[in-house]
Protein backbone atom coordinates (compact mmCIF):
# COMPACT_ATOMS: atom_id res chain seq x y z
CA UNK A 1 0.00 0.00 0.00
CA UNK A 2 2.46 2.32 -1.31
CA UNK A 3 0.86 5.91 -2.96
CA UNK A 4 2.92 6.54 -6.14
CA UNK A 5 5.27 9.69 -5.62
CA UNK A 6 3.70 11.58 -8.84
CA UNK A 7 0.21 11.36 -6.88
CA UNK A 8 1.59 12.75 -3.66
CA UNK A 9 3.40 15.13 -5.20
CA UNK A 10 0.02 16.31 -6.73
CA UNK A 11 -1.76 15.69 -4.11
CA UNK A 12 0.85 18.14 -1.63
CA UNK A 13 0.24 20.84 -4.31
CA UNK A 14 -3.69 20.79 -4.66
CA UNK A 15 -4.01 20.40 -0.73
CA UNK A 16 -1.89 23.52 -0.09
CA UNK A 17 -3.52 25.58 -2.53
CA UNK A 18 -7.06 24.45 -1.12
CA UNK A 19 -6.29 24.64 2.92
CA UNK A 20 -3.01 27.09 2.68
CA UNK A 21 -0.22 26.92 4.13
CA UNK A 22 1.22 28.58 7.19
CA UNK A 23 3.85 28.08 9.35
CA UNK A 24 2.18 30.38 12.59
CA UNK A 25 -0.53 29.41 14.45
CA UNK A 26 -4.41 30.96 13.23
CA UNK A 27 -7.92 31.04 14.05
CA UNK A 28 -9.79 29.41 10.82
CA UNK A 29 -13.13 30.93 10.03
CA UNK A 30 -14.85 28.52 13.42
CA UNK A 31 -12.64 30.37 15.37
CA UNK A 32 -10.67 26.49 15.34
CA UNK A 33 -6.78 27.13 16.25
CA UNK A 34 -5.19 25.94 12.80
CA UNK A 35 -1.26 25.67 11.28
CA UNK A 36 0.73 24.45 8.50
CA UNK A 37 -1.81 22.87 5.77
CA UNK A 38 -5.01 22.73 7.70
CA UNK A 39 -3.97 21.19 10.89
CA UNK A 40 -6.32 21.81 13.26
CA UNK A 41 -4.85 21.58 16.58
CA UNK A 42 -8.04 20.24 18.56
CA UNK A 43 -7.06 21.43 22.25
CA UNK A 44 -4.05 22.62 23.76
CA UNK A 45 -2.54 19.92 25.12
CA UNK A 46 -2.16 18.75 21.42
CA UNK A 47 0.56 21.45 20.97
CA UNK A 48 2.84 19.49 22.73
CA UNK A 49 3.21 17.17 20.00
CA UNK A 50 3.69 19.48 17.83
CA UNK A 51 7.11 21.14 16.85
CA UNK A 52 7.57 24.62 16.83
CA UNK A 53 10.61 26.98 16.78
CA UNK A 54 11.42 30.95 18.01
CA UNK A 55 11.99 33.31 15.65
CA UNK A 56 14.84 36.01 15.68
CA UNK A 57 15.17 37.81 12.36
CA UNK A 58 12.90 36.29 11.08
CA UNK A 59 14.60 32.81 11.35
CA UNK A 60 13.51 30.08 13.47
CA UNK A 61 16.10 29.22 15.35
CA UNK A 62 15.50 27.39 18.47
CA UNK A 63 13.24 24.63 19.33
CA UNK A 64 10.60 26.03 22.23
CA UNK A 65 9.66 24.64 25.33
CA UNK A 66 6.13 22.89 26.33
CA UNK A 67 5.14 25.88 28.42
CA UNK A 68 6.32 28.15 25.64
CA UNK A 69 3.93 26.38 22.57
CA UNK A 70 1.03 26.24 25.36
CA UNK A 71 1.75 30.01 25.83
CA UNK A 72 1.49 30.55 22.35
CA UNK A 73 -2.17 28.89 21.83
CA UNK A 74 -3.41 30.30 24.66
CA UNK A 75 -2.91 33.82 23.31
CA UNK A 76 -3.53 32.90 19.71
CA UNK A 77 -7.26 31.14 20.97
CA UNK A 78 -8.27 34.72 22.81
CA UNK A 79 -7.94 36.66 19.24
CA UNK A 80 -11.19 37.54 17.44
CA UNK A 81 -12.15 35.33 14.64
CA UNK A 82 -14.62 34.94 11.65
CA UNK A 83 -15.14 36.47 8.32
CA UNK A 84 -12.95 39.08 8.77
CA UNK A 85 -9.70 37.81 9.69
CA UNK A 86 -7.90 35.74 7.10
CA UNK A 87 -5.01 33.23 8.07
CA UNK A 88 -2.68 35.87 7.04
CA UNK A 89 -3.70 38.51 9.98
CA UNK A 90 -2.92 36.28 12.65
CA UNK A 91 0.94 36.31 11.78
CA UNK A 92 1.80 39.54 14.39
CA UNK A 93 0.15 37.77 17.00
CA UNK A 94 2.41 35.09 17.00
CA UNK A 95 5.78 33.96 17.89
CA UNK A 96 6.63 30.45 17.36
CA UNK A 97 7.09 28.81 13.74
CA UNK A 98 6.67 25.19 12.22
CA UNK A 99 9.18 24.39 10.23
CA UNK A 100 8.75 23.01 6.05
CA UNK A 101 9.68 19.53 6.96
CA UNK A 102 7.31 19.60 10.44
CA UNK A 103 4.75 20.98 8.37
CA UNK A 104 5.32 18.14 5.71
CA UNK A 105 5.24 15.74 8.63
CA UNK A 106 1.50 16.61 9.34
CA UNK A 107 0.48 16.43 5.60
CA UNK A 108 1.89 13.10 5.20
CA UNK A 109 0.17 11.53 8.34
CA UNK A 110 -3.10 13.13 6.74
CA UNK A 111 -2.76 12.03 3.51
CA UNK A 112 -1.90 8.46 4.86
CA UNK A 113 -4.96 8.30 6.84
CA UNK A 114 -7.11 9.38 3.70
CA UNK A 115 -4.73 7.07 1.36
CA UNK A 116 -5.94 4.48 4.51
CA UNK A 117 -9.79 4.81 4.10
CA UNK A 118 -9.25 4.91 0.53
CA UNK A 119 -7.76 1.24 0.31
CA UNK A 120 -10.38 -0.11 2.12
CA UNK A 121 -12.95 1.09 0.66
CA UNK A 122 -12.04 1.10 -2.84
CA UNK A 123 -11.01 -3.07 -3.21
CA UNK A 124 -12.02 -5.26 -6.25
CA UNK A 125 -13.19 -7.36 -3.03
CA UNK A 126 -16.15 -4.61 -2.67
CA UNK A 127 -17.06 -4.85 -6.01
CA UNK A 128 -14.78 -2.13 -7.58
CA UNK A 129 -13.02 -3.02 -11.11
CA UNK A 130 -9.35 -3.01 -8.90
CA UNK A 131 -7.95 -1.69 -5.78
CA UNK A 132 -7.44 1.94 -5.16
CA UNK A 133 -3.93 1.21 -5.42
CA UNK A 134 -4.13 0.01 -9.55
CA UNK A 135 -6.29 2.55 -10.29
CA UNK A 136 -4.99 4.79 -12.61
CA UNK A 137 -3.32 8.05 -10.74
CA UNK A 138 -6.13 10.70 -12.59
CA UNK A 139 -8.78 8.41 -10.81
CA UNK A 140 -6.86 8.70 -7.44
CA UNK A 141 -6.66 12.41 -7.69
CA UNK A 142 -10.18 12.73 -8.11
CA UNK A 143 -11.14 10.15 -5.31
CA UNK A 144 -9.24 12.08 -3.05
CA UNK A 145 -10.32 14.79 -4.05
CA UNK A 146 -13.34 13.96 -2.81
CA UNK A 147 -12.21 12.19 -0.32
CA UNK A 148 -10.79 14.91 1.14
CA UNK A 149 -13.77 16.96 0.78
CA UNK A 150 -16.56 15.30 2.16
CA UNK A 151 -15.58 12.26 3.85
CA UNK A 152 -15.81 8.45 3.16
CA UNK A 153 -19.40 8.18 4.38
CA UNK A 154 -20.84 11.41 2.71
CA UNK A 155 -19.26 9.96 -0.74
CA UNK A 156 -21.27 6.76 -0.33
CA UNK A 157 -24.29 8.40 0.67
CA UNK A 158 -25.48 11.86 -1.00
CA UNK A 159 -23.21 10.98 -4.15
CA UNK A 160 -24.58 7.24 -5.28
CA UNK A 161 -24.51 7.73 -8.83
CA UNK A 162 -21.17 8.58 -8.69
CA UNK A 163 -19.84 5.34 -6.30
CA UNK A 164 -22.08 3.57 -9.05
CA UNK A 165 -19.96 5.02 -11.95
CA UNK A 166 -16.57 4.03 -10.17
CA UNK A 167 -17.75 0.76 -9.31
CA UNK A 168 -18.55 0.31 -13.34
CA UNK A 169 -15.26 1.31 -14.16
CA UNK A 170 -16.87 4.22 -16.40
CA UNK A 171 -14.66 6.97 -15.44
CA UNK A 172 -16.42 9.55 -18.19
CA UNK A 173 -19.93 8.81 -16.57
CA UNK A 174 -18.20 9.36 -13.07
CA UNK A 175 -16.94 13.28 -13.95
CA UNK A 176 -20.23 15.23 -13.69
CA UNK A 177 -20.95 13.28 -10.66
CA UNK A 178 -18.41 14.93 -8.61
CA UNK A 179 -19.77 18.46 -8.77
CA UNK A 180 -20.05 19.75 -5.88
CA UNK A 181 -21.20 23.54 -5.40
CA UNK A 182 -18.99 23.80 -1.82
CA UNK A 183 -15.71 23.65 -3.90
CA UNK A 184 -14.70 26.37 -6.53
CA UNK A 185 -15.28 26.20 -10.38
CA UNK A 186 -11.95 25.53 -10.86
CA UNK A 187 -11.62 22.62 -8.56
CA UNK A 188 -14.86 20.89 -9.86
CA UNK A 189 -13.30 21.58 -13.81
CA UNK A 190 -9.92 19.88 -12.25
CA UNK A 191 -11.53 16.74 -11.11
CA UNK A 192 -13.85 16.43 -13.90
CA UNK A 193 -11.15 16.57 -16.15
CA UNK A 194 -9.10 14.27 -14.49
CA UNK A 195 -12.08 11.56 -14.57
CA UNK A 196 -12.65 12.64 -18.36
CA UNK A 197 -8.99 11.95 -19.01
CA UNK A 198 -8.03 8.82 -17.23
CA UNK A 199 -7.96 5.50 -19.55
CA UNK A 200 -10.85 2.93 -19.16
CA UNK A 201 -10.95 0.54 -16.86
CA UNK A 202 -10.98 -3.31 -17.70
CA UNK A 203 -13.30 -4.81 -15.79
CA UNK A 204 -14.15 -8.16 -15.27
CA UNK A 205 -17.76 -9.14 -15.64
CA UNK A 206 -18.51 -11.97 -13.12
CA UNK B 1 -32.58 55.30 0.21
CA UNK B 2 -33.91 53.61 3.35
CA UNK B 3 -33.30 54.63 7.03
CA UNK B 4 -32.27 51.52 9.11
CA UNK B 5 -35.55 50.99 11.29
CA UNK B 6 -33.92 49.59 14.00
CA UNK B 7 -31.58 51.67 15.49
CA UNK B 8 -27.84 51.21 16.50
CA UNK B 9 -28.20 51.81 19.97
CA UNK B 10 -31.12 49.54 19.94
CA UNK B 11 -29.95 46.93 17.63
CA UNK B 12 -26.87 45.71 19.19
CA UNK B 13 -28.65 42.33 19.80
CA UNK B 14 -32.07 41.50 17.79
CA UNK B 15 -35.02 42.58 18.65
CA UNK B 16 -37.28 40.14 18.22
CA UNK B 17 -40.76 41.08 17.01
CA UNK B 18 -43.09 38.47 17.03
CA UNK B 19 -46.74 39.11 17.99
CA UNK B 20 -50.13 40.62 16.38
CA UNK B 21 -48.78 44.40 16.20
CA UNK B 22 -49.96 45.89 12.84
CA UNK B 23 -46.18 47.29 12.13
CA UNK B 24 -43.56 45.05 13.13
CA UNK B 25 -40.27 46.21 11.83
CA UNK B 26 -37.92 44.65 10.18
CA UNK B 27 -34.53 44.29 12.63
CA UNK B 28 -31.31 42.87 11.93
CA UNK B 29 -28.56 41.09 14.13
CA UNK B 30 -25.79 43.93 13.74
CA UNK B 31 -22.86 41.68 15.37
CA UNK B 32 -23.04 39.05 12.57
CA UNK B 33 -22.20 41.99 10.12
CA UNK B 34 -18.75 42.74 11.49
CA UNK B 35 -17.21 45.71 10.12
CA UNK B 36 -20.22 47.27 8.23
CA UNK B 37 -20.44 51.01 8.89
CA UNK B 38 -24.51 50.88 8.99
CA UNK B 39 -25.47 54.30 10.49
CA UNK B 40 -28.84 56.13 9.46
CA UNK B 41 -30.30 57.03 6.40
CA UNK B 42 -27.76 54.35 4.71
CA UNK B 43 -28.36 53.20 1.99
CA UNK B 44 -26.73 49.67 0.16
CA UNK B 45 -24.14 51.03 -1.55
CA UNK B 46 -22.81 53.43 0.67
CA UNK B 47 -22.31 51.31 3.66
CA UNK B 48 -18.17 50.74 4.19
CA UNK B 49 -17.20 47.82 4.78
CA UNK B 50 -13.55 47.70 6.91
CA UNK B 51 -11.00 44.60 7.40
CA UNK B 52 -12.38 42.55 4.35
CA UNK B 53 -8.23 41.73 3.37
CA UNK B 54 -7.52 38.74 1.09
CA UNK B 55 -5.39 37.05 -0.72
CA UNK B 56 -5.27 36.56 -4.18
CA UNK B 57 -3.77 33.03 -5.37
CA UNK B 58 -0.60 34.90 -6.61
CA UNK B 59 -0.80 36.24 -2.37
CA UNK B 60 -1.33 39.76 -3.59
CA UNK B 61 -3.92 41.41 -1.27
CA UNK B 62 -7.92 41.59 -2.14
CA UNK B 63 -9.55 44.60 -0.43
CA UNK B 64 -13.18 44.76 -0.26
CA UNK B 65 -14.38 48.13 0.56
CA UNK B 66 -18.28 47.80 -0.52
CA UNK B 67 -20.78 45.67 -0.63
CA UNK B 68 -21.71 46.03 -4.37
CA UNK B 69 -18.22 45.54 -4.65
CA UNK B 70 -18.02 42.42 -3.11
CA UNK B 71 -21.22 41.32 -4.80
CA UNK B 72 -19.68 42.36 -8.40
CA UNK B 73 -16.35 40.17 -7.89
CA UNK B 74 -15.32 37.21 -8.82
CA UNK B 75 -14.82 34.25 -6.42
CA UNK B 76 -11.14 33.62 -8.65
CA UNK B 77 -10.15 36.88 -7.33
CA UNK B 78 -9.56 35.33 -4.33
CA UNK B 79 -7.18 32.08 -3.05
CA UNK B 80 -8.97 29.20 -3.22
CA UNK B 81 -8.34 28.52 0.76
CA UNK B 82 -9.81 31.76 1.37
CA UNK B 83 -13.00 31.05 -1.23
CA UNK B 84 -15.19 30.42 2.14
CA UNK B 85 -14.36 33.54 3.99
CA UNK B 86 -15.02 35.27 0.79
CA UNK B 87 -18.35 33.37 0.62
CA UNK B 88 -19.49 34.07 4.12
CA UNK B 89 -18.89 37.89 3.27
CA UNK B 90 -21.09 37.67 0.31
CA UNK B 91 -23.55 35.75 2.14
CA UNK B 92 -23.92 38.61 4.46
CA UNK B 93 -23.65 41.44 1.53
CA UNK B 94 -26.86 39.75 0.25
CA UNK B 95 -28.16 39.85 3.76
CA UNK B 96 -27.85 43.26 4.19
CA UNK B 97 -29.11 44.41 0.67
CA UNK B 98 -31.91 42.00 1.94
CA UNK B 99 -32.78 43.71 5.04
CA UNK B 100 -32.82 47.16 3.72
CA UNK B 101 -35.58 46.07 1.20
CA UNK B 102 -37.41 44.88 4.00
CA UNK B 103 -40.20 45.99 4.76
CA UNK B 104 -42.90 45.96 7.91
CA UNK B 105 -44.68 43.28 8.58
CA UNK B 106 -48.01 42.99 9.81
CA UNK B 107 -48.01 39.78 11.35
CA UNK B 108 -45.24 37.09 12.36
CA UNK B 109 -46.25 33.54 13.07
CA UNK B 110 -42.13 33.03 13.96
CA UNK B 111 -41.80 32.65 17.91
CA UNK B 112 -39.42 35.20 19.41
CA UNK B 113 -37.42 32.62 20.64
CA UNK B 114 -34.99 31.58 17.89
CA UNK B 115 -33.81 28.31 19.79
CA UNK B 116 -33.21 25.00 19.19
CA UNK B 117 -36.99 24.27 19.24
CA UNK B 118 -37.38 26.46 15.88
CA UNK B 119 -34.40 25.02 14.33
CA UNK B 120 -35.92 21.59 14.59
CA UNK B 121 -38.99 22.48 13.02
CA UNK B 122 -36.90 24.08 9.70
CA UNK B 123 -37.13 21.90 6.57
CA UNK B 124 -34.15 19.38 6.55
CA UNK B 125 -33.69 21.17 2.99
CA UNK B 126 -32.26 24.42 4.69
CA UNK B 127 -29.12 22.92 4.92
CA UNK B 128 -26.43 23.69 2.40
CA UNK B 129 -27.09 21.33 -0.41
CA UNK B 130 -24.51 19.59 -2.42
CA UNK B 131 -26.53 17.80 -4.45
CA UNK B 132 -30.35 16.91 -6.40
CA UNK B 133 -29.55 13.68 -3.98
CA UNK B 134 -29.54 15.47 -1.15
CA UNK B 135 -32.20 17.85 -1.92
CA UNK B 136 -34.57 14.50 -2.52
CA UNK B 137 -33.77 12.72 0.38
CA UNK B 138 -34.71 15.65 2.64
CA UNK B 139 -37.79 16.87 0.74
CA UNK B 140 -40.63 17.02 3.76
CA UNK B 141 -38.64 16.08 6.05
CA UNK B 142 -37.87 18.96 9.35
CA UNK B 143 -34.36 19.50 10.63
CA UNK B 144 -35.48 17.25 13.71
CA UNK B 145 -36.77 14.40 11.81
CA UNK B 146 -33.93 14.00 9.11
CA UNK B 147 -30.85 14.56 11.81
CA UNK B 148 -32.69 12.55 13.96
CA UNK B 149 -30.35 11.32 16.62
CA UNK B 150 -28.62 14.58 16.09
CA UNK B 151 -27.48 16.58 18.94
CA UNK B 152 -28.61 20.94 18.68
CA UNK B 153 -27.48 23.10 20.92
CA UNK B 154 -27.50 27.05 21.08
CA UNK B 155 -24.49 28.46 20.98
CA UNK B 156 -22.70 31.81 23.33
CA UNK B 157 -22.91 34.08 19.78
CA UNK B 158 -27.40 33.00 19.92
CA UNK B 159 -26.52 30.48 16.61
CA UNK B 160 -28.17 27.13 16.82
CA UNK B 161 -25.71 24.06 16.56
CA UNK B 162 -26.49 21.17 15.06
CA UNK B 163 -24.02 17.77 15.44
CA UNK B 164 -24.47 14.95 13.79
CA UNK B 165 -21.50 11.96 13.10
CA UNK B 166 -20.34 13.76 10.20
CA UNK B 167 -21.79 16.73 9.74
CA UNK B 168 -21.97 20.18 11.82
CA UNK B 169 -24.64 22.64 11.26
CA UNK B 170 -24.48 26.38 11.99
CA UNK B 171 -27.52 28.64 12.23
CA UNK B 172 -27.83 32.00 12.53
CA UNK B 173 -30.20 34.75 12.55
CA UNK B 174 -28.87 38.05 10.58
CA UNK B 175 -32.73 39.97 10.03
CA UNK B 176 -36.69 39.43 10.44
CA UNK B 177 -39.14 41.05 8.32
CA UNK B 178 -41.38 40.58 5.23
CA UNK B 179 -38.89 40.15 2.62
CA UNK B 180 -41.31 38.01 0.39
CA UNK B 181 -43.74 41.17 0.27
CA UNK B 182 -46.77 38.96 2.11
CA UNK B 183 -47.24 41.12 5.09
CA UNK B 184 -45.94 38.33 7.57
CA UNK B 185 -42.66 38.23 9.01
CA UNK B 186 -39.98 35.75 7.34
CA UNK B 187 -36.50 35.02 9.11
CA UNK B 188 -33.09 35.68 7.26
CA UNK B 189 -30.79 32.87 8.09
CA UNK B 190 -27.49 32.26 7.13
CA UNK B 191 -27.00 28.17 7.60
CA UNK B 192 -23.16 26.90 7.45
CA UNK B 193 -22.33 23.03 7.06
CA UNK B 194 -18.94 22.14 8.40
CA UNK B 195 -17.81 17.84 7.54
CA UNK B 196 -16.73 16.39 10.55
CA UNK B 197 -14.30 14.09 8.93
CA UNK B 198 -13.00 16.04 6.49
CA UNK B 199 -12.35 19.52 5.17
CA UNK B 200 -15.72 20.51 3.21
CA UNK B 201 -17.48 23.29 4.04
CA UNK B 202 -20.39 25.32 2.48
CA UNK B 203 -23.04 28.25 3.37
CA UNK B 204 -26.61 29.33 2.48
CA UNK B 205 -28.66 32.39 2.88
CA UNK B 206 -32.32 31.82 3.07
CA UNK B 207 -35.53 33.43 3.91
CA UNK B 208 -37.88 31.47 5.64
CA UNK B 209 -41.42 31.62 5.79
CA UNK B 210 -44.16 30.79 8.15
CA UNK B 211 -47.88 32.21 6.76
CA UNK B 212 -49.58 30.82 9.59
CA UNK B 213 -49.02 29.64 13.21
CA UNK B 214 -50.30 26.02 11.61
CA UNK B 215 -48.55 25.74 8.58
CA UNK B 216 -44.93 24.28 8.50
CA UNK B 217 -41.79 26.66 7.81
CA UNK B 218 -40.93 27.06 4.09
CA UNK B 219 -38.06 28.48 2.10
CA UNK B 220 -38.79 31.00 0.46
CA UNK B 221 -35.49 32.10 -1.33
CA UNK B 222 -31.73 30.85 -1.02
CA UNK B 223 -28.98 32.13 -2.38
CA UNK B 224 -26.79 29.08 -3.35
CA UNK B 225 -27.66 26.97 -5.90
CA UNK B 226 -26.47 23.22 -6.36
Amino acid sequence: MTLRIDVKTELYKNLEKYEGRFEHLYLDTKGRVTVGVGHLVPNRHSMGALVFYKIKNNKAITMTTLQEKLAEYDAIVKLPWGQRYGAASFKPNTSLVMQAVHINQLLDRHIDSFHKELNNIYKKSNGYPADFDSFHSNVQLALFDMIFNLGASKIAKDFPSFDAAIKKGDWKRAAPETNRPDVSTARNQYVKQLLLSAPAATVTMP
Amino acid sequence: MKALLCSLLTCLMLISCSGSNKNIPPTINLPEFPGFTLKENVSYSTVKLSGYEFKSADGMPVVYNTCPGVTSSNESEVAEYELFRYRLLLNTCHALEKYLAAKPSAESNFPAQFDTRLIGDMPATSVPLLNKTQEEARIGKTVKTYFAGGQLSLEKNGSVKVLTDDDEISYTLLARGDFTNDGVEDLLLRVEWYARKASGKHVDLLILSKTATDKPITIGWRLMSH
